[in-house]
């Protein structure tokens, strides 16, 4: 029964197994309910076409037929920017996630999370925030204040940039005209000040605070 | 012999046939060399070639096996543990079963994590787009928590610019010497150290293991090897320093 508070959620991956224990699991956190479950992004932007109710968030699996995940959230970004969208990924594929969040996901989940990091990560979207895995410590740096005082270097910040590309580290480092060396020196300065442990979570701190929009 | 010849023409008649005779002589042995040297770069050629194909095919099948883990057995293993979850939850108040479940529940997300790894540093794209030293980090990742192997890797000075295929080709020669150290030394810490020179690039991988294993695998293993390195103008030679653990040396040259 849902009552006003009610979180609605859709998921669309094309494993049923994975999309309807999502769903149970989901279900039995506590103030949500799942209104649409389905095989792709296609499917997806044709049942919010019909839909009279839509959804708050949309829960996504990257790989999928007929519309994959970077595709059906461009799409979901301009017609219905309201609704975030949760990426959801088997593996932690810096390349692929980076790409979602680019395209206009505010998070990713791994499919091996678990259930208190679900409910994080659903509420955190829900309320218009970026999420990652890494974000309470994401969090600890917003309370601490902006790039320039946390000694963000320009170097450091054009790094940030090519962090939230498809770009790998050597691609980086080719572009910015250094060595690999020097670029795994900036990811770990980066690594270090802010306090995070992935490229991933570069890239949603940047794109939470601005250093790249979206 | 030639004190008893008198006459200068039958002289010099007998010294240019020698010399026709000895000509002949060079002309088939030159021919020789060359067909030999011909047959043994063609049979060089045959053994690259063959290594060549050898490689693509294992590129194909670690991609097909990749896909399998990330596509299905990953998403089945997901699933079950989307299941155990759910009833973890629901046995709020049953202490003594979710402590049952809770170690399965456990072991699901682990063998996830460490299929996850598995899957990425098997995929050659993604390999070839990260390059050998990312790929190597993700190995080590991967090593660490499967194996339990500790690998600290250090660059005595910088790897030269790779292409793709080099570097997808060195990191898998790394990868199966890592594999083999896992496989048959119970080593617990590795060190992986990379010199270069020019094209010329040096990779001492040392380990606290059994300093050399006597089983069949592993000879057959080092065989692997030593034929992987062949694809890089390459060679392997193995050390061991009793007690203190053993090492591979991997030297090869990028230029051909």
């Amino acid at each position: 029964m849902s009552t006003p508070s009610t979180i609605r959620i859709a998921i669309a991956d094309d494993h049923t197994v994975m999309r309807s224990g999502l769903a149970e699991l989901i279900r039995t956190l506590g103030d949500f309910e799942i209104i649409m479950q389905v095989n792709n992004g296609l499917m997806l932007l044709e049942a919010l076409a019909r839909a009279e109710v839509l959804p708050h968030i949309c829960i996504l699996d990257i790989n999928m037929p007929e519309l994959n995940g970077y595709e059906t959230t461009m799409r979901l970004r301009t017609a219905y920017p309201q609704i975030p969208v949760l990426a959801l990924s088997m593996y932690e594929n810096e390349f692929s996630i980076v790409k979602m969040l680019r395209c206009g996901a505010k998070g990713f989940l791994h499919k091996g999370a678990d259930p208190e990091e679900l409910l994080l990560a659903l509420q955190t979207v829900h309320s218009g925030s970026y999420f990652h895995s890494e974000m309470m410590l994401i969090n600890t740096i917003r309370r601490a204040g902006s790039a320039q005082s946390m000694n963000i270097t320009d170097r450091e910040t054009e790094f940030l940039e090519n962090c939230c590309s498809d770009l790998s580290y050597k691609e980086i480092a080719t572009k910015m005209g250094v060595s690999l060396h020097t670029v795994h020196g900036y990811r770990d300065t980066l690594f270090s000040k802010l306090r995070l442990k992935s490229r991933t979570a570069l890239a949603v701190y940047a794109l939470k605070k601005g250093v790249v929009t979206d | 012999m030639i004190r008893h010849i008198q006459s200068p023409t039958l002289l010099w008649g007998l010294i240019f046939m020698l010399a026709g005779a000895l000509i002949v002589l060079l002309l088939r042995y030159r021919h020789y060399i060359h067909h030999a040297g011909l047959q043994a770069a063609a049979t060089r050629q045959y053994d690259y070639e063959i290594l060549r194909i050898r490689h693509e095919v294992e590129r194909e099948a670690l991609d097909l096996v990749s896909h399998e883990l990330q596509d299905n057995i990953g998403q089945l293993l997901a699933g079950s543990y989307m299941q155990l979850a759910i009833a973890s939850e629901r046995l709020q108040d049953r202490n003594e079963l979710r402590e049952l479940i809770g170690p399965a529940v456990g072991g699901i997300v682990k063998s996830l994590k460490a299929l996850g790894q598995l899957s990425l540093v098997l995929n050659a794209q993604t390999v070839e787009k990260m390059g050998f030293i990312d790929a190597l980090e993700k190995e080590f990742a991967f090593i660490a928590s499967v194996y339990r192997l500790d690998c600290i890797f250090s660059c005595t000075n910088q790897v030269p610019e790779l292409n793709r295929e080099q570097d997808l080709m060195l990191f898998r020669i790394v990868q199966e010497a890592l594999a083999t150290i896992c496989r048959h030394t119970s080593a617990q810490k590795a060190v992986i150290d990379i010199a270069s020179s020019g094209s010329r690039i040096r990779i001492h991988i040392s380990h606290n293991g059994i300093p050399r294993a006597t089983n069949t695998t592993h000879h057959s293993d080092l065989h692997h090897l030593r034929e992987r390195m062949k694809l890089l103008n390459g060679s392997l030679a193995e050390q061991t320093a009793p007690g203190t653990g053993g090492s591979l040396i991997l030297t090869c040259n990028l230029t051909t």
